[in-house]
């Protein structure tokens, strides 16, 4: 049976970077804390994090369930959900606002517009924020269903609730930087949830659209949907565009036996042909390549390195899809290979895009 | 107090301590402007005050916690006299320079590329970048409050969860709210006290931070607390009774 919570195509999922026993650890520690009476000088804060992660636990996949030993606490929590859950309930009740949700979700989708926010991390948070309150408020209506069935309150926060996943449906690469928490929370469920409790199913309904949209977002990404044109596609643009073999003025690299640019303006050593550094918008990081003067074939490969500020390799960015002066190739542990024969065939300006950022050239010729 | 001064700048004798992993000594924080700030946005403000408070009593020797004029006071000081704050940093570095020892015990350490970041028994996060970038209790109070006077410490600013769902009186945890010991406090012995309201919140800050702190491609954006995710037990065995026979292991019952 397939599973509508699992995309393996991401490459957190693939990786486990994703890690679902993580989330299901910290549901699990909140109900221990709620439950040790650590939020007990807040009623409502309590309520929330009894109801909403006794629910948690009841979705999780039973191999995750045994693992983090989760038993005795769900036992312990069921107990007092059974004395307190009315009570409980009407405190959870006075606390879930979907209405300052909706707003926050409109500021993210303003900010992310205007490239409002001060940081990525900020971004990212923002994100992660709104897919994770939303989950727990509906994690909370699936409690309040069991353990104090107040119909009336109970469907007019549903309807709310389902404005905000509406919302998120309808804008979902707006949390894509939330990716790994969505693949991770995701791979927590339950595959036959829809089957077991239609009920608890609806609490997760909003995972398999925002999968596909993360998905898409990572294929964007690595340009994997990019083909290369047909020779008919080549054939009707045009030549200017296309760039021709006998087009050499509109090559950036020169060839070896050409006068180096860098030694005739005496910036850099005679034995340079080309370098350049390049960018990220915004960011620290930078992409460099250096050519040497030195005749070579154009099998050969040279190699665009990215760094951080402080010099140091950025490994991070491995398996980013990387464009060179139309040129494609993968970064692999800091380092994109090029062929030196495509890099010189290559016309225009050398525009570098890294994923879908064009990271921005300071001249070192 | 411990420690040698490497530097005396503006009055202030910077102090040094051991590396978890390398033994090196290290600088605790660049210089008197930075432990200035982190002074100010970390061990003096409110809510994390009281986290190093209940961490660290010997800071109370150096100026009364409970009084925010008092902390106020001595801020203002330390603007034109930077040497105000002598006192108050040796204890915060005694305080941080335990944190990072109980790290190097218990293996709560983790290192990528040129950053070294570890978690102490307390709660205290350190970040050595090469030299101490960092020491701070996440899991304290609201991100909103503190974010402007923090903006140059992204790590501490981004290790609160914003609770858009919960209305104008659950904006903010109540973990990080209370102020006063309340009733159940009242019961507990200053080590439950550590426990519950500066240890926990700060691990399970920590684990929260972890997928946040992933690229989409799941891997790091940033080397911060999300490395320490592979290095902590899980919650399940740090338990009050076990997390006391830790800190026993490293002589600080």
């Amino acid at each position: 049976m397939d599973n509508p919570y699992v995309r393996q195509a991401l490459r957190a999922t693939r990786t486990g970077a994703a890690d679902p026993e993580l989330e299901v650890d910290q549901w699990l520690d909140r109900l221990d804390y709620a439950l040790e009476g650590a939020l007990a000088e807040d009623p409502v804060e309590e309520a929330w994090e009894l109801l909403s992660m006794w629910a948690a636990l009841e979705r999780i996949r039973p191999e995750f369930f045994e693992r983090a030993g989760a038993a005795d606490t769900r036992a312990q929590a069921e107990r007092r959900l059974a004395e307190d859950g009315p009570g409980l309930a009407s405190s959870a009740l006075a606390r879930v606002d979907p209405e300052r949700w909706l707003q926050e979700a409109e500021r993210l989708a303003e900010a992310m517009a205007e490239a409002g926010f001060e940081s990525e991390d900020e971004q990212v948070h923002r994100a992660a924020d709104l897919v994770q309150d939303l989950d727990e408020a509906q994690l909370l209506v699936y409690a309040l269903e069991r353990w104090a069935p107040d119909e009336k309150a109970i469907a007019e926060l549903s309807d709310h609730l389902r404005e905000c996943e509406q919302w998120l449906g309808a804008n979902a690469e707006l949390v894509g930087d939330a990716s790994v928490l969505i693949q991770a929370i995701a791979l927590t469920l339950r595959p036959e949830l829809e089957q077991m409790d239609p009920a608890l199913a609806r609490t997760a309904a909003k995972f398999p659209g925002l999968l596909d949209a993360v998905t898409a977002m990572e294929r964007e990404l690595t340009l994997e949907d990019i083909e290369p044109l047909s020779p008919e596609e080549l054939a009707a643009m045009p030549e200017s565009a296309v760039g021709t073999d006998n087009a050499s003025d509109l090559q950036w690299l020169p060839t070896a036996g050409e006068p180096p640019l860098a030694a005739a303006s005496g910036a850099s050593p005679p034995h340079i042909l080309w370098r350049g550094l390049w960018y990220e918008p915004g960011g620290t990081r930078t992409a460099r390549l250096v050519v040497l003067a030195e005749p070579a074939p154009d099998d050969q490969l040279v190699h665009l390195t990215f760094q951080d500020i402080h010099g140091h390799p950025v490994e991070t960015l491995t398996g980013t899809s990387v464009r060179l002066g139309g040129v494609a190739s993968t970064i692999e542990r800091a380092i994109a290979r090029f062929r030196l024969g495509d890099l010189r065939a290559a016309a225009g300006e050398p525009e570098l895009w890294v994923g879908s950022q064009r990271w921005k050239l300071q001249d070192e010729r | 107090m411990s420690g040698n001064p490497e530097t005396i700048t503006g009055g202030l004798s910077l102090r040094e301590l051991e590396h978890p992993v390398t033994g090196q000594r290290v600088t605790v924080y660049r210089d008197p402007g930075r432990v200035h700030q982190h002074l100010r946005d970390h061990v003096l403000s409110a809510p994390e005050s009281e986290a190093w408070r209940l961490l660290w009593p010997p800071l109370e020797e150096s100026l009364d916690f409970d009084d925010p004029d008092a902390r106020w006071h001595l801020l203002r000081r330390a603007e034109s006299e930077s040497g105000a704050l002598q006192d108050l940093y040796d204890r915060h570095v005694e305080a941080v320079r335990a944190e990072v020892g109980n790290a190097a015990a218990l293996g709560w350490h983790r290192w990528r590329e040129h950053t070294t970041v570890c978690l102490g028994t307390g709660g205290v996060v350190t970040i050595f970048a090469p030299m101490i970038r960092t020491a701070m209790i996440p899991g304290m109070g609201e991100p909103e409050a503190t974010r402007r006077t923090q903006a140059l410490d992204a790590t501490s600013s981004c290790m609160w969860r914003h609770r858009p769902m919960r209305g104008a009186s659950g904006a903010a945890s109540s973990r990080s709210r209370r102020r006063a010991p309340l009733e159940r406090e009242r019961g507990w012995d200053r080590h439950q006290r550590l426990y519950y309201r500066v240890f926990r919140p700060a691990v399970q800050a920590v684990r929260q931070h972890h997928p946040r702190s992933l690229n989409v491609y799941g891997q790091p954006r940033h080397n911060d607390v999300g490395l320490l995710k592979d290095v902590l037990p899980r919650q399940s065995e740090l338990k009050f009774q076990r997390w006391r026979e830790l800190r026993d292991h490293c002589g600080r019952s």
